[in-house]
């Protein structure tokens, strides 16, 4: 379920002279979202995490990526949307935030996406369950309508208590 | 075309470095009275080594120096001149000016000419009538005429790697400097780049000497010193020890080395031939035997003191560490899936995961000690230290070293070394008295200063120690009482002692060069507690003072106790653990009803019940069914209350903080064998939880250390 960087072909100059960007498309309850695919690093199976104590409900813990200690957060608790169970079909996100590696668990993953800027529309302040200071727009497929997440902002937000007080400083 | 000699420059870096670390050890351990020759002898050839190579590569300022250090040292070495002590103290300055002259060359500082000057007057006066010494490089000697040939006579030949006169140059040079020791001429000059030159030397010429020189200007492979004659033709018999390379092929290689060559022989097999090594691979390529195209002949190469190690990047040797324990992770999970395998049918996968899981385990270990280096790299700076400092204060002091062999983590060692010396400086100059107070004291006027390194359990504990004065308690509590810190009278000694580490703490009565300015203590406390290490000091008034460091065996590898609460399994790091034991009902006392103690051999020590303070579910809540770990930390104790023990075990130590963020009360985190994370617990900061939890207690029922 590798999702690989570079293996379709984006990013360029798309026709209507708008830039082309790529999104990986994911469900919590009944919303879609769309997150850059440049932030994926790779999608995988859930696997249960090391609690840490007195964390937010909505971190599960810490896994082990292949020697690097990954912080999971379920997206699904956090927005208090969709069933948070654990199944086989459980999938997590893993993340690349500037330097940060962090998981997120969502519905369900559909599918990668492109969208030309302009299609990208300003969200009105009421769109979705999530806050939209992390929310760059809306846009639509046809009959779908999807919320483009700004995901650096919300993982790197107060709320999300990922980082320490003093990386918010800088 | 000017030469590009700066690729040699690193060469010439390495050595000369070598040269001036062995020569200062080689001072240090000088017999005064009756220096050895062998070792005078040695310090000769470290010092005429740096000038020779200094000299070919236009260094005038360090030629300059050891030129005149070699003078002096070679008078002494011949008996014309006796060892005095001032000469010592000379040589080593001049080591330092050497050093300092070296790093402003590798451009990590400005060379002092008056230095220089400074340091070549001091030794010239050491050199009674010694004639003015001669600039090194700018001399360019006549050429003599050939010399008579004669049994016993060296030939050298070698073949240089630049054009015809840059060469010529570096020739002259290099029979200049040959020439102050030796009866030297040129017997050929290179007709063509790639051809060879020949020197004849006289009999008593060190070919070791030789060759070294050579090899900052030659082409190291070309180099070949034989009897005289036994040179005369390519190809023709060579000094077994010397040889390499017939000269045509010598040549070709030259050639093929350098493409910009316009002159390229018709190839001979040279293909065959891998390229020669550099100078900077040189000595490890003694067991790199070309074999000539021309004749399959092959010599060794001579016996270049053997260089036994390399130098790799931390990081590299890093990923390494976390890629075996990744192999190791995945060796486990293969093992648990071939555990419901049937063994008979299976009986070769079983064997295969037994055989895979042992080389897992060298390999680990292997690669972990890599990162670890004996603390005699820190031990061997001390002499030198000790030495000035001794001198520099008037001091008579003995310095003795145990346990260099012990090993240190890399990271470790290079930042101890700082805290280290101040220990040292500071025991010299507060602790060992004036060798009159000593003898009034019936003490010997010789102070001795022990620096003594042992593993205990998972850590490695230094000790600084003096026969000194000890440390003076009333003076410590007034000065303490002076700058508004908290003390009294009935303070423990240990407590008393550990005033020194406060910032801006001295006792000095008078600020000198050496300490005094109260800066230091409290920075090596400082960088110790930094590297997970702590410091205690035992003194006593009129016998001595031992300051003790504990670190970690290394910043990488934890050895853990795993212990299980609920589902969850923590590491404790071992080097706190005192003991565990399980607690009967009649041992609990509860404090103000909330606050639990357990009595401990009559010891009263506040309880962490690690379930309550992580919020653990299903773990064992009565504190007789579970086990009490009873844990010390920055002098304070305290029991964890956990489920069970669960195993011992050497974790790699994994940042939490990376990618998520710091947690009160755990301090990182690690992969265990099936693939999970568990975490380590900050042992210092449940502790510190245990005494906040706990009401004001009578000083009497805490732990009094």
């Amino acid at each position: 379920m590798m999702v690989q960087h570079g293996a379709v072909k984006g990013h360029d100059a798309g026709e209507g002279g708008g830039q082309t960007l790529e999104f990986l498309t994911f469900t919590l309850g009944p919303e879609e979202y769309a997150i850059d695919i440049l932030k994926v690093q790779e999608i995988r199976g859930y696997e249960a995490p090391t609690t840490i104590a007195n964390a937010p409900d909505f971190l599960k813990g810490v896994i082990n990526l292949r020697g690097i200690i990954v912080p999971i957060v379920d997206l699904r608790i956090k927005f208090n949307i969709g069933k948070a169970e654990y199944t086989p079909f459980t999938v997590v996100i893993i993340l690349n935030i500037g330097l940060r590696v962090v998981g997120v668990v969502v519905d369900s993953v559909s599918d990668v996406t492109m969208l030309r800027q302009e299609q990208i529309r300003p969200a009105p302040e009421f769109a979705a369950t999530v806050n939209t200071r992390y929310i760059n727009g809306l846009a639509t497929i046809g009959e779908r309508m999807l919320i483009v997440m700004d995901i650096d902002q919300l993982m790197l937000s107060h709320e999300m208590a990922l980082v320490d007080a003093a990386h918010h400083a800088q | 075309m000017p030469i590009d000699m700066t690729q040699f420059y690193q060469v010439f870096f390495e050595e000369t470095q070598e040269h001036l670390d062995s020569m200062e050890s080689l001072l240090l351990n000088l017999d005064i009275s009756h220096p050895d020759a062998e070792q005078l002898n040695a310090i000769f050839r470290a010092a005429h080594s740096i000038k020779g190579s200094a000299g070919t590569f236009g260094f005038t300022d360090l030629a300059e120096v050891t030129h005149v250090l070699e003078t002096l040292l070679d008078r002494i070495r011949k008996g014309d001149l006796p060892l005095r002590p001032a000469m010592i103290d000379a040589f080593l300055a001049a080591r330092d000016v050497l050093q300092g002259l070296l790093a402003a060359r590798r451009g990590e500082g400005v060379a002092d000419p008056l230095q220089v000057a400074a340091m070549c007057k001091r030794l010239s006066e050491l050199t009674v009538c010694e004639p003015p010494p001669v600039p090194v490089v700018a001399v360019k000697v006549e050429m003599p005429a050939a010399p008579k040939e004669s049994a016993g006579e060296l030939d050298v030949s070698f073949v240089l790697d630049m054009d015809a006169g840059a060469a010529a140059i570096a020739v002259d040079n290099l029979v200049a400097e040959l020439g102050r020791r030796w009866t030297v001429a040129v017997s050929e000059r290179a007709s063509s780049v790639t051809s060879p030159w020949r020197l004849r030397i006289a009999a008593e010429a060190d070919p070791d000497i030789v060759r070294s020189m050579l090899e900052f200007i030659a082409r190291s492979d070309s180099i070949r010193i034989g009897p005289a004659g036994s040179l005369a033709f390519a190809g023709g018999d060579v000094d077994g020890a010397y040889g390499l390379f017939s000269n045509e092929v010598v040549a070709e290689v030259a050639a093929v080395a350098d493409s910009s060559r316009i002159e390229l022989p018709p190839p001979k097999g040279a293909a065959a031939v891998p390229p020669a090594p550099t100078l900077a691979v040189g000595k490890d390529a003694v067991e790199l035997k070309p074999i000539s195209g021309a004749d399959g002949r092959s010599t060794p190469r001579p016996a270049v003191a053997p260089e036994s190690s390399i130098r790799v990047d931390v990081v590299k040797v890093d990923q390494l560490v976390n890629l075996i324990g990744e192999l190791v992770i995945t060796h486990s999970m293969l093992a648990q899936s071939a555990a419901t395998l049937d063994p008979v049918k299976f009986e070769r996968l079983h064997n295969g995961l037994a055989q895979l899981e042992r080389n897992t385990r060298d390999i680990q270990e292997s690669v972990l000690s890599i990162r670890m280096l004996p603390m005699s790299v820190v031990f061997s700076r001390f002499p030198r230290v000790v030495h000035d400092l001794a001198q520099k204060l008037g001091k008579q002091v003995e310095l003795k070293t145990i346990g260099e062999d012990t090993e240190l983590d890399k990271g470790l060692i290079e930042r101890i070394s700082d805290p280290m010396t101040h220990l040292v400086r500071n025991s010299l100059d507060h602790g060992i008295e004036m060798p009159e107070q000593r003898i009034a004291i019936g003490k010997t006027p010789s102070g001795t200063i022990t620096l003594k390194a042992y593993h205990q359990g998972g850590s490695v504990v230094i000790e600084v120690g003096d026969d000194g004065a000890g440390l003076n308690r009333p003076k410590i509590l007034a000065k303490a009482r002076e700058k508004g810190l908290a003390v009294h009278d009935e303070m423990s000694d240990g407590e008393v002692w550990l005033l020194i580490f406060e910032p801006g703490f001295s006792t000095a009565d008078k600020v000198t060069e050496v300490s005094g300015r109260g800066v230091g203590m409290d920075v090596v406390k400082r960088n110790i507690m930094a590297l997970e290490g702590r410091v205690e000091i035992e003194s006593t008034a009129g016998i001595g003072t031992r300051m003790t460091v504990r670190l970690p065996l290394t910043l990488a590898i934890l050895d853990g106790m795993s212990v299980a609460v609920g589902r969850e399994t923590y590491i404790i790091p071992l080097g706190y653990v005192i003991e565990s034991l399980q607690a009967e009902r009649a041992m609990i006392k509860s404090v103000s009803g909330v606050a639990r103690l357990i009595n401990v051999r009559g010891e009263y020590l506040p309880v962490v019940a690690l379930y309550e303070i992580f919020g653990i579910p299903d773990a064992v809540t009565q504190f007789d069914e579970g086990i009490m770990v009873v844990l010390e930390a920055d002098g304070t104790k305290a029991a964890l209350f956990i489920d069970a023990l669960v195993g011992h075990q050497q974790v790699v130590i994994k940042s939490l903080e990376s990618n998520y963020r710091k947690v009160n009360g755990i301090s990182g985190a690690t992969i265990m064998g099936d693939g999970h994370v568990a975490l380590i617990l900050d042992v210092a900061a449940l502790v510190q939880m245990a005494r906040m939890a706990l009401p004001e207690v009578d000083s009497s029922g805490g732990p009094d250390e």
